[in-house]
């Protein structure tokens, strides 16, 4: 259940956030602009041209009609109806990926292509007034977003100063204190939910909640003409895991390519109406959402014409894209291309438009995948990095994972696996994730990375309640081996019913593993001579369902910690009982089996920041030599001994 | 203010019957007596003291230094330069009191500093919680001593000059280690239970160590060799202290603790922490042992409201116990006379110095060091809980009886907790006189002893009378078959089986609302229904001071009747302030008599009968078989009972089908008086 604490502050920090910004709407007299014309002047059947590019860098120029302008179609912003012509428009109709085309009336820009319908059978396109993409040209951003500078480089003179600050970020590991006196309120929505919990798929279902022109995607209504995502070097199963998460966001994956190089023959600065992809992955396995430059102003550009997700203040990693064909579909034509040369930042994703910075450098997350096991397997090793994003980089890495395992090692034999994963977090160190697992019948689903330990880990770090965190690197290395390494616990048998105090406890196993015998294992679990007269209940678990007690993370650094061996090796076996003495977790300590007075003194009742009182368990961990299914208990009786 | 609540002193021979200083009796004039230990508890103590004896006089005369770095206090250590060395939690923190100022003197990044003790010729020694490590601090600088093998928690320590030598009491393998200067551990003694909790050493070397669950006292005199000197029967054994002559003394619990800790879930260790609401206040049961030099064990001090946990000797060689939910400092004498000498706002006292020259009581949850001033002084005063009379009183002359000058003032208001709306204190009376404070419902006393510190209060009285309320009659309950009442569904049933037997004594009873508790005479009387006289109940001069009486009516005309109770105050007031008030029952019915069977014929089966009732309608007719005691209802002719007369037409086949036979008819009118007639059939 969700916390209803998180869903306040979450409300809080909605109204909030954007307080400061209010004010600075319309700041820099954008109606005053001589080469913009203003929907009030727009009329029926009007004629102009817009501009695209239909192959190679080079915007094109097409024809347009003004059919006519609906008011406040979107709040406080107009849409100009008009019908486009041009030969190869008039086979695609609207086109995804033409999103921000400008559209120019009387030899004024009037805005950009941006609203279709889907199966329309005629090139009618909605175009957003250029006045409400200056708007939010103009808006302010803030000075960092997560932790992550978002102002242009300054120049060289001043250079210096910011480098030294991001230096000693680097050296201590936290903000520059400039920078995070104003920290934007979030880059991509916070998850909602009990960090505990993270789930992408929940995290998604929320931003698809909170993305109103998401929701109304695929709907017949006019929307904005989706943003297709290119997706270049996934498999067909991480393809269709990209497509379920992407499109409720609006995002459109479209098998096309990326080649993770930079083509040498690419423009080092957008042009108006030239293509930009907003890259969300890039190298080994590519997605870059393609759309096309409205008007570039000095460092900064409009684009889209639609939000991208309506994250507001972000930081992603935009290109200059290459286009290599507009595909016809009835359904709806798209832009097949891929991103050619990273150039900037989109900064801001807004109602209007998506604000792309030339000079800003967004946060990535590059991500190494070593697969081991998979002999003779030509591509072992997958580099690529990630949207650093509270919802994207779990995603996308979750996604790319799965990929390069499929593309490497996909297989429909039995899978024994191991992941090991080092996370490095800024200020924090590395941190050693472990995953593991039996894939009955193949190499494991991307779907399944969704639920890693990893991914859930990055989720938890990136959506933390404490401070912004900056994901440096994951390096993942995956171990395969093909075969089934896994018992299933049969039954547990008490060997002693009784024991004297300070006798162990004999238990015998039987477990069965895959094609083979049934295999009995005696395991002795030492039982403290203070436990006589009681009777115990032994339960055996596998060692990945028992968590270690920890304490309560109250700060990044605890979390990470804590996100650390979390639970007892994968092949172990964790034999538990319980104790009529209690445990206490606090901030960095776990003092466990205290005596009742001690347990009174350190639970203060004049304040509320108190140790966690719980009951105190006693494990005995076992190593065995393959993973184990199943759990079960049995009670002993320790005997009291009359002296 | 915080109120102490009353509790019992067992160790005072002869106190075993408790007196409660609320109204002494229920008449006009009544007294606050304040006579008893626990009658001078519940209110505030500042340089005060109430022993078991029920005298109040000199007592701790406390500072208050607050330490706001740690919201807990397990030890305290004083140094030689005069600060204190304080051992707290939740964070590890070793604070220094010098003057009046607290500061953190080290972190050791534990939970707790559990036990402080000085040996080595000044070394400070910590033993901490968990991880069982056992810190030194020298020259202001932090170092680990050792970490005893298998040792989570160091609980205790003591130093053995003699041997040159730490002991550490330690859990949760229960040992007690022998740490020497270089920071070698050895076991001296490996306990069977989980934890050893406390320790102390005699100057001949004999070491005490105490065990939690179950609470047993060890004596050591060497390695491994250990006798139990006491099994407590309780929990834990909190703490020991040695007398110079060698006699011991020691505090036990029974607490709870362990069993009621949930079992934890797995994710807490990812869920941020959040706030831990309010941790229950745990109320155990502590008593204070002595041992003489032969160990013979002597309880002194016992409280089944709250455990101990400090215990410390003072320079009067008297033992002095802290207490665990009050925030309390008892002492005892030879003669078991305990004394409650401190009353702290914290809910614990952590640790008490108490030696010559160094004393400070060290309260914990919140952590404040309360320096000991002195004992009683121009400050002291003692301040009653506030005496409830029930309602708005005026007060008389305050007496007293004291050795020695004592000045006491009064204040007065009508809220249970003293607040703005009362009167100030009133001026000090030197001798017994009138209370000048304004008449209301609860009255405070302050007594000060800058007169003379040595005074003692032995007694307290202050006459009071209240408002004369009016007392009412509630309601009137009237017990008797012949009462025309509904049932308790307000349905009346006829035709039913009857079971009470009628009887001609109507009990009644009644309720009454006697705010003031005056003492009551009640008046009762009757009429019958339809007449407007009042007829006396009572016999002539009777007065009838309790809430039931007995009415005969087997000599009254049969007829529906009402009661009339009056309740008059005028036992407990003047003529000219008494209060009266009465209240008429419901219908009372008297009828004494049987109805009649009249007319009764028999024809083949059929029974016919008149059924005739002086007063009541007839309630039941039923007919069986002479001898077989199988009765068997019958309804009138019209179906319903509802009349003193009633027509009887009954086909008794089913009873008996054929041949001769005797039947019995019994009818009951409503009082349940019964006619019973048998009849052959042919």
């Amino acid at each position: 259940m969700r916390s209803p604490n998180l869903v306040l502050t979450a409300a809080l920090v909605g109204v909030l956030g954007p307080l400061p910004f209010l004010g600075a709407a319309r700041a820099d007299g954008v109606a005053n602009r001589s080469d913009v014309i203003a929907v009030a002047d727009i009329k029926p059947g009007m004629r102009g041209h817009g501009l695209t590019v239909f192959q190679g860098y080079a915007p094109e120029r097409f024809d347009v009609e003004v059919i006519d302008v609906l008011p406040n179609f979107r709040p406080r912003q107009d849409l100009i109806l008009i019908k486009t012509r041009h030969p190869r428009l008039d086979v695609t109709k609207i086109v995804a990926g033409m999103s921000g085309s400008p559209i120019y009336l009387g030899g004024k820009m009037a805005g950009a292509y941006a609203y279709g319908w889907t199966f329309g059978s005629e090139p009618v396109a909605g175009v957003t007034p250029i006045r409400n993409m200056l708007d939010d040209l103009a808006r302010p951003l803030p000075d960092a977003i997560d932790g992550w500078p978002l102002r242009p480089l300054p120049p060289r003179s001043a250079r210096a100063t910011v480098e030294e600050r991001g230096r000693s970020a680097k050296t201590t590991g936290r903000l520059p204190a400039r920078t995070s006196e104003r920290v934007a309120g979030a880059s991509g929505r916070r998850f909602q939910g009990r960090i505990t919990e993270y789930d992408v798929r929940e995290h998604t279902r929320e931003v698809a909640l909170a993305n109103v022109s998401a929701a109304t995607f695929g709907t017949p209504a006019l929307t904005p003409v989706a943003t297709p995502l290119s997706v270049g070097g996934m498999t067909p199963g991480a393809f269709a895991l990209a497509t379920e998460l992407l499109t409720p966001l609006g995002l459109e994956p479209l098998q096309a390519g990326g080649s993770g190089t930079i083509d040498p023959q690419a423009p080092t600065r957008y042009v108006d109406g030239g293509a930009i992809g907003v890259d969300l992955l890039a190298g080994d396995i590519s997605m870059s959402g393609l759309g096309t430059v409205t008007r570039v102003e000095g460092d900064k550009l409009v684009a889209f014409g639609h939000p991208m997700m309506e994250a507001g203040a972000t930081a992603l990693p935009t290109s200059v894209g290459r286009i290599a064909w507009l595909m016809a579909s009835e359904m709806r034509s798209f832009k097949v291309g891929a991103p050619a040369r990273p150039v900037g930042s989109l900064v801001n994703d807004r109602q209007a438009s998506i604000v792309v910075s030339h000079g800003t450098k967004s946060p990535t997350v590059p991500v190494t995948m070593t697969i081991r096991g998979a002999t003779g397997a030509p591509t072992p090793q997958w580099k690529f990095s990630a949207a650093h994003e509270k919802l994207m980089t779990p995603m996308l890495v979750a996604i790319a994972l799965g990929s390069a395992l499929q593309t490497t090692a996909g297989e429909r034999q039995d899978v024994s696996w191991n992941l090991k994963t080092k996370v490095r977090v800024r200020g924090h160190g590395e941190l050693v994730i472990e995953d593991y697992g039996v894939a009955v019948g193949g190499t494991p689903q991307p779907g399944e990375f969704l639920r890693s330990n990893v991914v859930r880990g990055l989720g938890m770090l990136l959506n933390n309640p404490w401070e912004p965190v900056i994901i440096e690197a994951v390096d993942a290395a995956i171990e395969l081996r093909y075969a089934r390494e896994m018992y299933r616990l049969r039954g547990l048998e008490l060997l002693d019913t009784e024991l004297e105090p300070g006798q162990p406890a004999r238990l015998r196993l039987t477990l069965e593993p895959w094609a083979g015998p049934p295999i009995s294992r005696v395991i002795s679990v030492p039982i403290p001579e203070s436990l006589e007269g009681e009777t115990l209940r032994l339960e055996v678990t596998p060692g990945y369902m028992q968590s270690r007690d920890r304490p309560a993370p109250e700060n990044l650094a605890m979390l990470v910690a804590n996100l650390q061996d979390p639970v007892y090796p994968a092949k172990t076996i964790v034999v538990g009982f319980t104790k009529n003495s209690a445990s206490v977790a606090y901030r960095t300590h776990v003092a466990e089996n205290l005596p009742p007075g001690a347990l009174d003194a350190l639970r203060p009742t004049t304040t509320s920041i108190v140790p966690e009182a719980f009951r105190t368990e006693v494990r005995h961990v076992v190593p065995i030599e393959q993973f184990m299914v199943g759990k079960d208990a049995v009670s002993v009786e320790v005997k009291r001994v009359r002296r | 203010m915080k109120k102490l609540l009353p509790r019992l002193l067992f160790l005072a021979p002869g106190l075993s019957v408790l007196f409660v200083a609320l109204p002494s009796d229920a008449v006009g004039t009544r007294q606050f007596v304040l006579r008893e230990a626990k009658d001078f508890m519940g209110g505030d103590l500042e340089g005060t003291a109430i022993d078991s004896n029920g005298r109040v006089r000199a007592g701790f005369a406390l500072g208050s230094v607050p330490a706001t770095d740690a919201p807990t206090v397990w030890s305290a250590l004083p140094q030689r330069d005069g600060s204190v060395l304080l051992g707290t939690g939740n964070d590890g923190k070793l604070l220094r009191l010098r003057g009046t100022t607290i500061e953190v003197a080290a972190e050791t990044k534990t939970l707790a500093v559990t036990s402080l003790v000085e040996a080595w010729g000044g070394t400070v020694v910590l033993g901490t919680i968990p991880n069982g490590k056992v810190f030194k601090w020298e020259k202001d600088k932090l170092t680990e001593l050792v970490s005893p093998k298998d040792t989570e928690h160091v609980w205790a320590l003591a130093y053995d000059a003699k041997a040159n030598a730490i002991y550490a009491a330690t859990g949760p393998e229960g040992k007690l280690w022998r740490i020497t200067p270089g920071g070698q551990a050895q076991v001296y003694f490996d306990a069977e239970e989980d934890h050893l909790m406390s320790v102390a050493v005699a100057t001949d070397g004999t070491v005490y160590a105490g065990a939690s669950e179950p609470a047993k006292l060890y004596r050591l005199t060497g390695p491994g060799r250990a006798t139990v000197l006491y099994d407590f029967g309780r929990t834990e054994v909190r703490g020991i202290a040695v007398g110079q002559k060698g006699d011991v003394f020691a505090i036990a619990n029974e607490i709870s603790g362990g069993a009621s800790t949930p079992k934890r879930s797995g994710t807490e260790a990812l869920k941020p922490a959040s706030p831990g609401g309010a941790s229950p206040k745990i109320r155990g049961k502590g008593v204070l042992y002595h041992f003489d030099a032969r160990g013979v064990p002597e309880e002194l001090l016992k409280q089944d409201d709250q455990h101990f946990t400090s215990l410390a000797l003072g320079s009067d060689g008297r033992p002095y116990v802290g207490t665990g939910v009050e925030g309390q400092v008892y002492t005892v004498d030879a003669l078991h006379t305990s004394v409650l000498m401190a009353d702290t706002e914290e809910r614990q006292v952590g640790a008490l110095l108490l030696g010559a020259g160094t004393e400070y009581v060290i309260g914990s949850d919140p952590a404040v060091v309360h320096p000991v001033k002195g004992l009683g002084g121009p400050d002291a005063v003692w301040t009653s809980k506030a005496l409830d009379a029930g309602i708005r009183a005026q007060f008389g002359r305050l007496g007293w009886d004291a050795s020695g000058s004592v000045e006491i003032s009064t204040r007065s208001g009508n809220t249970k907790e003293p607040d703005d709306t009362w009167s100030d204190w009133s001026a000090p009376l030197t001798v017994p006189g009138q209370v000048t404070s304004a008449p209301a419902r609860f009255l405070q006393l302050r007594a000060r002893f800058s007169r003379d510190p040595k005074a003692e209060i032995r007694e307290i009285e202050v006459p009071f009378l209240t408002d004369n309320l009016k007392a009412t009659i509630t309601s009137i309950e009237v017990k008797s078959g012949a009462t025309a009442q509904g049932s308790s569904d307000g349905v009346q049933k006829s035709g039913e089986p009857i079971t009470a037997d009628p009887d001609s004594k109507v009990k009644l009873s009644w309720k009454t609302d006697n705010p003031d508790h005056d003492e009551l005479r009640f008046r009762v009387e009757y009429r019958l229904v339809g007449t407007k006289t009042w007829f006396d109940l009572l016999p002539p001069g009777e007065k009838l001071t309790k809430d039931n009486t007995t009415w005969e009516t087997k000599d009254l005309p049969e007829g529906e009747y009402r009661i009339r109770v009056t309740a008059s105050d005028e036992p407990s007031n003047p003529p000219d302030r008494v209060h009266r008030h009465s209240l008429e029952s419901s219908i009372v019915l008297v009828d004494n008599s049987a109805p009649a069977v009249l007319d009764l014929k028999v024809t083949g089966r059929r029974l016919t009968a008149r059924l005739v009732d002086g007063v009541g309608p007839i309630q039941r007719i039923e007919v069986c078989r002479a001898g077989t005691d199988e009765w068997s209802p019958f309804y009138p002719a019209d179906g319903i009972f509802d009349e003193p007369t009633e027509e009887l037409a009954a086909d008794v086949t089913a009873i008996s089908p054929s041949g001769s036979v005797l039947v019995v008819l019994r009818v009951y009118d409503r009082a349940g008086n019964r006619t019973v007639r048998s009849v052959m059939l042919e």
